[in-house]
């Protein structure tokens, strides 16, 4: 695909025996909300952190924006536009959430190491630190601790940090876990905002979420692609319905 | 008060001190002070990465007798003649000492970087060991014509203090400082959001060995005499215990650690060879208490 903003060729990795990629291949067309669902164990989460750099592949080749970053290290990916949510929230809970985000946007802007000047942010990116937690909901909480957050403030700050470095592309691990609800809906119409201007991997679990937001889903089984289509495609493949769904 | 007041007020103490002792006959309590402050200075520069990175180097005392035997051999060979020459060498040597060592170390974490800076602090004692041209295991005396005078010495151990101070304070509040201090609480995330956090750390720790070696240099010229014992590995836990009791991740902490250890030091040791024990009782206290250690009590509970 010529307007692939991310493709993955070939891709292997094992831990001892198991192959948590065992030749996985993934396109991902720039400005697409691409989903991928699978079993547990499927290797989902492997395979997000082999896009982002965390985990070093044995075999294949990942590109982005039409340069080979198979090598990549992490902090160049996020410079060039990549970004990851956890499925566990990681934040820095003794600092407040303006602060948290602080850190992204100074890695963004470049200043992260200026190391004889005072901390404190510019106007601009002040403005860019409220403008992110408008973006997800969280301007009234912008100088709460985060240990303070309550569980689903928790993922719309995971998404505020992920956003802080400015990504075109946004890898989210199960942003809807032990959301309830009205906050799962909540996190639909988030993530649906962000379409378009942002090409996204969204990994998880939940189908309503996942058939809400997709323009097309990945099914990964044992480390292999089942099969990529539509949602409408996957819901009338038989193959996926044995695998992922475990119909007969 | 506010740490920032503790750290002047002992700052104008010292300034005055040192020199009326000289002046007025009690040098002793000049060369007391003088120690004090070194101690000091290699207290801020651990505490950039026990405190701030928090990371447990226990490798630190190499580093001040790498600066040390830098300025002892100097000083001997007359390389230079000039203090502040064999000064600058040492604090470099600190430097590059802690960057090489930083450069295998920091890509461990918990016990295993622990363990390594501790390896490594071993072997520049061994190391000086073998210098048997420089006297090998009795250390070598410096000859008293390359010593500055008592109250040159006090200035330089007190500017050297000054400005680690003031260099350790800049960088804490500056960004790359706040990126050390979150990167300690979450390096995942903080390398997620695109630092190179190895490489962050590794600056710092060079900065630490920059300052070690400073102190290290006029630790030497102070005592007029080096020794591997400088560098053995109980003298680096030490240091890490004396910035613990201070108060790690504290601009005063490494200077009221280094005045409570040489206070007991100076009044216990009179009494008995076993004064450390009361240390151990400050830092078994400190450790209980929690991580503000003597800074906290001083400057009231953070938040």
């Amino acid at each position: 695909m010529s307007d692939s903003i991310l493709s993955v060729t070939g891709l292997v990795k094992r831990f001892g025996g198991v192959a948590a990629s065992a030749g996985v291949d993934l396109a991902v067309a720039s400005g697409e909300l691409h989903a991928i669902i699978g079993p547990n164990g499927s290797g989902k989460t492997t395979l997000l952190s082999q896009i982002f750099g965390e985990v070093r592949p044995d075999a294949g080749a990942i590109t982005f924006a039409g340069r080979n970053i198979t090598g990549t290290p992490i902090h160049t990916r996020v410079l060039m536009g990549i970004s990851r949510s956890y499925q566990i929230t990681s934040n820095f809970p003794y600092a407040t959430l303006r602060a948290n985000l602080a850190f992204g946007l100074q890695s963004h802007a470049r200043v992260a190491h200026r190391f004889w000047r005072r901390a404190s942010l510019s106007d601009a990116m002040q403005a860019e630190a409220d403008a992110i937690l408008k973006q997800v909901g969280l301007s009234h909480r912008a100088d709460t601790l985060v240990n303070d957050l309550a569980h689903g403030e928790h993922r719309q700050l995971e998404l505020a940090l992920a956003l802080s470095t400015h990504p075109r592309l946004l890898l989210l691990d199960e942003p809807f876990a032990g959301l309830g609800a009205a906050e799962g809906k909540a996190m639909v119409r988030l993530i649906a905002s962000l379409k378009g201007t942002h090409s996204i991997i969204l990994v998880e679990h939940d189908m309503d979420a996942v058939f809400a937001l997709a323009d097309r889903i990945t099914v990964l089984a044992e480390g292999r692609v089942l099969a990529t289509g539509s949602g409408d495609d996957l819901r009338t493949s038989a193959a996926v319905r044995a695998a992922y769904l475990g119909e007969p | 008060m506010s740490r920032i007041a503790i750290v002047a007020a002992l700052l104008g103490l010292l300034a005055v001190a040192g020199p009326l002792a000289i002046w007025g006959g009690q040098p002793y309590l000049a060369f007391v002070l003088t120690r004090l402050m070194l101690l000091a200075v290699a207290g801020v520069g651990l505490n950039l990465v026990l405190g701030y990175c928090g990371l447990a180097s226990f490798g630190h005392a190499a580093f001040i007798g790498v600066g040390a035997y830098v300025a002892a051999i100097a000083a001997t060979e007359a390389f230079t003649g000039s203090v502040w020459a064999d000064l600058a060498a040492a604090t470099a040597a600190g430097a590059i000492a802690a960057a090489m060592v930083g450069a295998i170390s920091l890509r461990t974490r918990g016990i295993a970087f622990i363990l390594i800076t501790l390896a490594f602090g071993q072997m520049a004692y061994y190391a000086a060991i073998s210098l048997e041209r420089y006297g090998g295991d009795d250390g070598m005396r410096i000859p008293a014509a390359a010593l500055p005078a008592d109250l040159t010495l006090y200035g330089l151990a007190f500017a050297l203090l000054a400005v680690a101070l003031f260099v350790s304070h800049q960088i804490v509040h500056s960004p790359y400082g706040t990126i050390l201090q979150g990167a300690a609480a979450n390096e995942r995330r903080m390398t997620a959001l695109g630092i190179p956090v190895g490489r962050y750390r590794l600056a710092a720790y060079a900065v630490s060995g920059a300052l070690c070696g400073a102190a290290g240099a006029l630790q030497a010229v102070h005592d007029g005499y080096v020794s591997p014992g400088l560098m053995a590995w109980p003298r680096s836990a030490e240091l890490v215990a004396m910035v613990l009791v201070g108060g790690a991740a504290t601009t005063s902490g490494p200077l009221l650690g280094a005045l409570a250890f040489t206070a007991l030091d100076e009044v216990l040791s009179g009494w008995t060879d076993h004064w450390r024990i009361a240390f151990g009782v400050l830092l078994v206290a400190a450790a209980l208490i929690g991580r503000g250690g003597l800074a906290a009590f001083v400057a009231g509970r953070r938040e």
